[in-house]
């Protein structure tokens, strides 16, 4: 099982993000309105929604550590955080280079830009959060307290489109968009999900080397709480 | 095409671009810190700890 996630997954992985890219640049048809230009959303709503895959991670991992403190909820918690970010990140680019074309700007202050751009500062801050605190079990803790305050903004990225008026589009059911297009983004979306699971792995298996060193390390390294 | 907006390739290479070269460089650190020597004499990785796992 291990060789698989360690050598198998990120194959099919990457195999699929390749044909996914593919498709959505070549199958696809173009969009009426928007042209070849929509074909970002095939990159920009698997982003999304992997990014929002980690935060429900992170949450339901904080939420764990906090009733029942566990090492490997923690690892979960900060593996998932990061990947999330990462993804996250690449959704902010992708959305405001889509944007140029489409709104005729690189950025606005337009609600679901906002609650994501605050999204991403959040969990960032909650990665520099783990960085700062030295003592483990404080620095899970602290995080999981936190980890449980950011999603919050989660939900509210997600209706942002549906509460206030928002330049961005709601989210399209799938009725909304022709065949071809749908198996595009349903593909990019399996596609970047298998990439996330395989990312989460990895990192998990730092996170936990991490926790390991820490345990075996002399005291001196481990005394913040003393300084 | 019909499209009010006309071309934009450019745009979608460059998010395609970003997207892969983005993902491909985390995908490698990773891979470099998974596999990096261990300073730790304990066995590191996944799954291979649970008698390690704090009550």
């Amino acid at each position: 099982m291990r060789r698989f996630w360690q050598f198998g997954l990120p194959v099919i992985a990457v195999a699929c993000i390749a044909y996914g890219g593919y498709v959505g640049l070549f199958v696809a048809p173009p969009e009426v309105f928007m042209g070849d230009v929509y074909r970002i959303m095939f990159v920009h709503v698997p982003t999304a929604w992997v990014a929002m895959i980690g935060s429900l991670i992170n949450f339901g991992a904080s939420l764990y550590y906090l009733f029942r403190p566990s090492q490997k909820a923690d690892a979960l918690a900060e593996s998932a955080a990061e990947v999330g970010v990462v993804f996250a990140t690449l959704l902010l680019i992708t959305g405001s280079i889509w944007g140029r074309p489409t709104w005729g700007v690189w950025w606005t202050w337009d609600p679901r830009l906002t609650t994501a751009a605050i999204m991403w500062l959040a969990y960032s801050g909650y990665l520099a959060l783990r960085k700062f605190v030295d003592v483990p079990e404080k620095r899970a803790t602290w995080a999981a307290v936190v980890g449980i305050i950011v999603f919050v903004d989660v939900p509210i990225v997600w209706f942002s489109v549906k509460w206030w008026n928002s330049l961005h589009q709601t989210q399209s059911s799938p009725k909304a968009l022709g065949s071809e297009m749908r198996q595009a983004l349903y593909f990019n979306a399996l596609a970047f999900t298998l990439l996330f699971a395989w990312f989460t792995y990895l990192r998990f298996g730092i996170a936990r080397r991490r926790q390991a060193e820490e345990m075996t390390a002399p005291p001196a390294l481990n005394a913040g709480e003393a300084a | 095409m019909n499209g009010e907006i006309q071309g934009g390739w450019g745009f979608v290479w460059a998010a395609y671009i970003v997207v892969w070269g983005g993902l491909a460089m985390y995908g490698l650190s990773l891979v470099r810190r998974y596999f990096a020597p261990s300073t730790s004499s304990l066995p590191p990785l996944n799954g291979d700890d649970e008698g390690r796992e704090e009550g």
